[in-house]
């Protein structure tokens, strides 16, 4: 199974190894004027992996230090100023950036990154262990990654996740609840769509990765709930999704139109029949979707989230 | 309907459906092999049209031709009359020998009249009257069999959206013809009675985009009546040219009867706006709404019982931004969505902020930073749920602010138009389509006590940081939510695509900035909201904002008009793109 190719400089990303050079520190304060604090790797000693800005992710990493920006989103009033450090870190070269969703919820937030087609790609992570109620995540860098938040409800426009990746995408411990179409219209002379899907992955690259893990996506009437897509001349190449629960969807739940395949190990859905659909039998789909029969944890987590009383604005 | 009926191409093994719809060289895409096929074979239909369907009413479609009196323009033809008395008249030019001239001749070069003779040698006859004259003859008006443009040449002003829902489309052609008019000239192949249309399927297996060539005939859909014959155009509307492309013109005159000036004139129309319209029907019949690509964001081809859907079926509510590579094939480089933040306290310099990334977006679509050789289109929309959640929180901000205190009529019609707000957020949910119906036209039913002219005075002034006139805009677009009014005050519909023209940021002196891409990072806290404006065109060709009734500022409803980009953030929600070579 393809699960993508993690270079060192993803690798000592994960031993949190990775820091804010001091310049993009004191450029940072200066920005958000100490709203937002780097989390991790202040300390000059800390080791250091310096990768090429130009293509961070195919230049062999040395152990000297990495432009790697770090953020933190605690409330929605935080996401305008997080937006704009993304933007002008990525005008600036920086070649990765992790923001931390470090709030137990959120409401309807509108949270962007690589909205032009001519802004530099940047690795992107984002994680948190909180809900975000009826909003928008769009993600577009070059390699995505995104871990640990609940989506509820559907935002006015567009899917609660939409990422888009030229190099690989990796989703975990994601869950989803609650997400309906809204209505495309009731008049004849318009017709304009605006989305509601749970999440949607584009591939940008001629064999983008995507690895998803410990998905639960839960009660809603979009279909497909999950959708993979390829942008202009871009292709999954192995799709893998493990550990996965739909519930209460509308099948199928997973829709393919841009892989050379799709690996399933560890789904359930109470809609088995035709749950997972893709536009080519050229695109092979390996494994089952088993049928779900009773509740799981993270499930029951997920329903109970979504029947919480709206927070006041 | 009649099954499809599918053919496998022996020598790729690809299959396909369709009959005339024809495959020719294959479009290069990323890692694809060249190949290259012709399929045959019966698809659904009728003849060169997609197939016929009962549409929103009930009502049974049909196909038929058109004539003059379905153009946009139509030209009104009152002929004066002219009583002579008792004249003799000598016609000059005469249905046997008429006058081929394209442009208007003199009463001379028609006939001569001369006082009564009694005597009405040769050619010369009797009249008592004159009705015509060479500027308002009695016209017949017929098609230019030799084009589907006027003046050869696709322009804006020829897209008029009909009854089908496709103003994703109509926009997407709406920025083509805009910034690339030979791509939609380039797409069509006409042969008599017949065109060809050059779009693009998607092929899963080689990641490449398929050249197809679409046939369809010159009817159009119709609505049909009780006994079945075609009454009003359904398809997307036509102009025909000013003024005709040749005419015969002559003089009709029998004695003792009135003369008639007569010209019989034929006129270009720019058929190729409902042809691309049926052409893609009948593509999406075939292929899908986007050609096989995005199928997760696809209308489906079946109906719930497994009947195949009319291709006008298939294409009704879509996303601009996919329409792009079912144009251009391999030729579209990116295509992506944004969400356009709106927050009800921030000032214009903080929306303007939150939305550099659109912004940017915009000027790219003046050509800014896009090289010579490509070209950047953009429509925005927005959700009737993005609005009313929005006008719910425009009316929080308000209700908190000192200036609203003494107006408490005011703020009890702002506290139930935010509760008919919330209902119709939680029916959009949680609803079913009724509920969300009648939850919707509760809304627009109580958006008017905001849009009337003189309602309430405070909402024409721009106190408190425009807080008041935004609530106001809000008004106009969701009084419109539960209903397709055409007629009557309207800022913007939701839920209908409308193409982006161009954009000009001003300061607050009202001087252009002249910003690029890479500036607007650094100034864009020159840039003016309220000053600065982006340009549309809405896809119907007319329905301009009008905010009292008595039609658009610029008095003429051609569909064109510019708002304000502080406007803009209120009322628009999603800005879709996309990148093409061109």
């Amino acid at each position: 199974m393809t699960t993508g190719s993690h270079n060192h400089v993803q690798t000592a990303r994960r031993r949190g190894e990775l820091v804010t050079p001091p310049m993009m520190i004191s450029r940072m304060f200066v920005l958000l004027g100490g709203l937002l604090t780097p989390t991790t790797g202040c300390a000059s000693d800390a080791p250091r992996v310096e990768a090429a800005a130009s293509s961070p992710n195919t230049v062999a990493p040395s152990v000297e230090s990495v432009p790697m920006l770090e953020l933190t989103i605690r409330s929605a009033d935080d996401v305008r100023t997080v937006t704009s450090a993304l933007r002008q870190a990525a005008l600036d070269g920086v070649p990765a950036a992790t923001v931390h969703i470090d709030a137990d919820r959120l409401d309807r937030i509108t949270f962007q990154v690589g909205g032009t087609m001519t802004a530099p790609l940047m690795d992107l992570t984002i994680e948190g262990t909180g809900a975000l109620h009826h909003s928008h995540v769009s993600l577009r860098g070059s390699r995505v990654t995104v871990r640990g938040l609940t989506f509820v409800g559907s935002p006015g426009t567009g899917d609660a996740l939409q990422v888009t990746a030229r190099d690989g995408v990796e989703l975990t411990d994601l869950s989803f609840v609650g997400q309906s179409e809204r209505t495309a219209s009731r008049s004849r002379r318009r017709g304009a769509r605006s989305g509601g899907r749970a999440l949607s992955v584009w591939a940008h690259g001629p064999e983008t990765t995507a690895q998803l893990t410990n998905l639960v996506v839960a009660d809603g009437t979009v279909s497909p709930a999950v959708s993979f897509g390829g942008k202009p001349g871009g292709r999954f190449g192995e799709i893998s999704l493990s550990h996965a629960v739909f519930a209460g969807t509308t099948a199928p739940v997973v829709h393919v139109s841009a892989a050379v395949g799709l690996s399933l190990d560890g789904v359930w859905s109470d809609a088995p029949e035709g749950a997972v659909t893709t536009v080519s039998p050229a695109i092979v789909v390996l494994g089952d979707v088993a049928p779900l029969s009773a509740s799981t944890p993270a499930l029951d987590r997920a329903r109970g989230l979504h029947t919480a009383p709206e927070q006041s604005p | 309907m009649i099954g499809y009926q599918r053919q496998t191409d022996q020598d790729t093994g690809v299959s396909s459906y369709g009959s005339e719809v024809q495959q020719s060289g294959p479009q290069q895409g990323p890692g694809n092999a060249a190949r290259s096929q012709q399929l045959q074979g019966r698809g659904p239909g009728n003849g060169r049209n997609p197939s016929d369907y009962a549409d929103g009413d009930g009502n049974q479609t049909t196909h038929t031709d058109v004539g003059s009196g379905n153009a946009v323009n139509t030209p009104d033809t009152p002929q004066p009359t002219r009583d002579m008395g008792e004249r003799e008249l000598r016609p000059l030019a005469t249905d046997a020998a008429p006058l081929e001239l394209a442009g208007t001749p003199t009463v001379g070069d028609l006939y001569e009249e001369r006082a009564l003779t009694g005597e009405c040698e040769g050619d010369w006859v009797l009249v008592t009257g004159i009705l015509g004259s060479p500027d308002a003859p009695s016209l017949l008006m017929e098609r230019d069999e030799s084009t589907i443009f006027v003046d050869n040449t696709p322009t804006i002003d020829d897209i008029h959206q009909g009854y089908i829902g496709d103003c994703y489309f109509l926009s997407a052609l709406t920025s083509i013809t805009q910034s690339d008019p030979g791509h939609i000239r380039d797409m069509f192949t006409l042969s008599g009675n017949s065109v060809k249309v050059r779009m693009y399927s998607h092929d899963a297996a080689s990641n490449s985009w398929v050249e197809r060539q679409i046939n369809v005939d010159m009817n159009f859909l119709h609505a049909t009546d009780g006994a079945g014959a075609a009454g009003e155009m359904l398809a997307s509307g036509f102009r025909m040219g000013e003024t005709p492309s040749n005419a015969r013109w002559y003089v009709s005159a029998e004695s003792e009867d009135m003369a008639w000036v007569c010209s019989d004139a034929t006129y270009e129309f720019a058929l190729w706006v409902p042809l691309l319209e049926k052409a893609y029907a009948r593509f999406a019949e075939r292929f899908g709404q986007y050609g096989g690509n995005y199928s997760g964001d696809a209308n489906g081809r079946t109906n719930d019982d497994g009947s195949a859907k009319s291709g006008y079926e298939v294409l009704e509510g879509g996303w601009t931004q996919y329409c792009f590579g079912i144009l251009y094939g391999a030729a579209e480089i990116d295509n992506s969505d944004l969400s356009i933040v709106y927050d009800a306290e921030a000032t214009d310099s903080e929306q303007v902020e939150a939305n550099l990334d659109f912004i940017a977006n915009l000027l790219m679509v003046n050509g800014t930073d896009v090289p010579d050789d490509q070209a950047f289109y953009m429509s925005l929309s927005a959700s009737s749920y993005d609005i009313t959640q929005r006008l719910g929180e425009q009316i929080d901000h308000i209700l908190g602010l000192d200036s609203v205190k003494r107006h408490e009529s005011f703020q009890k019609t702002l506290r139930w138009v935010k509760a008919l707000c919330a209902k119709f957020m939680d029916a959009e949910d949680n609803g079913t389509e009724d509920d969300v119906t009648e939850a919707g036209n509760k809304v627009s039913d109580a958006c008017t006590r905001f849009t009337e002219p003189d309602a309430w005075p405070i909402l024409e002034s721009g106190r408190d940081e425009g807080a008041y006139t935004n609530l106001r805009d809000l008004a106009q677009v969701a009084q419109n939510i539960g209903t397709d009014a055409s007629d009557g005050r309207r800022l913007t519909y939701s839920q209908h695509a409308y193409p982006v023209l161009g954009v000009t940021l001003r300061g607050a002196d009202g001087a252009a900035l002249g910003l690029d891409t890479s500036s607007l990072q650094t100034r864009h806290g020159e840039i003016d909201a309220d000053q600065s404006s982006v340009e549309f065109r809405n896809p119907h060709g007319t329905n301009e904002p009008d905010f009292d009734g008595a039609g658009p500022a610029d008095g003429e409803d051609d569909g064109v008009f510019s708002l304000a980009l502080s406007q803009v953030f209120g009322v628009f929600s999603l800005s879709e793109q996309a990148l093409v070579q061109t």
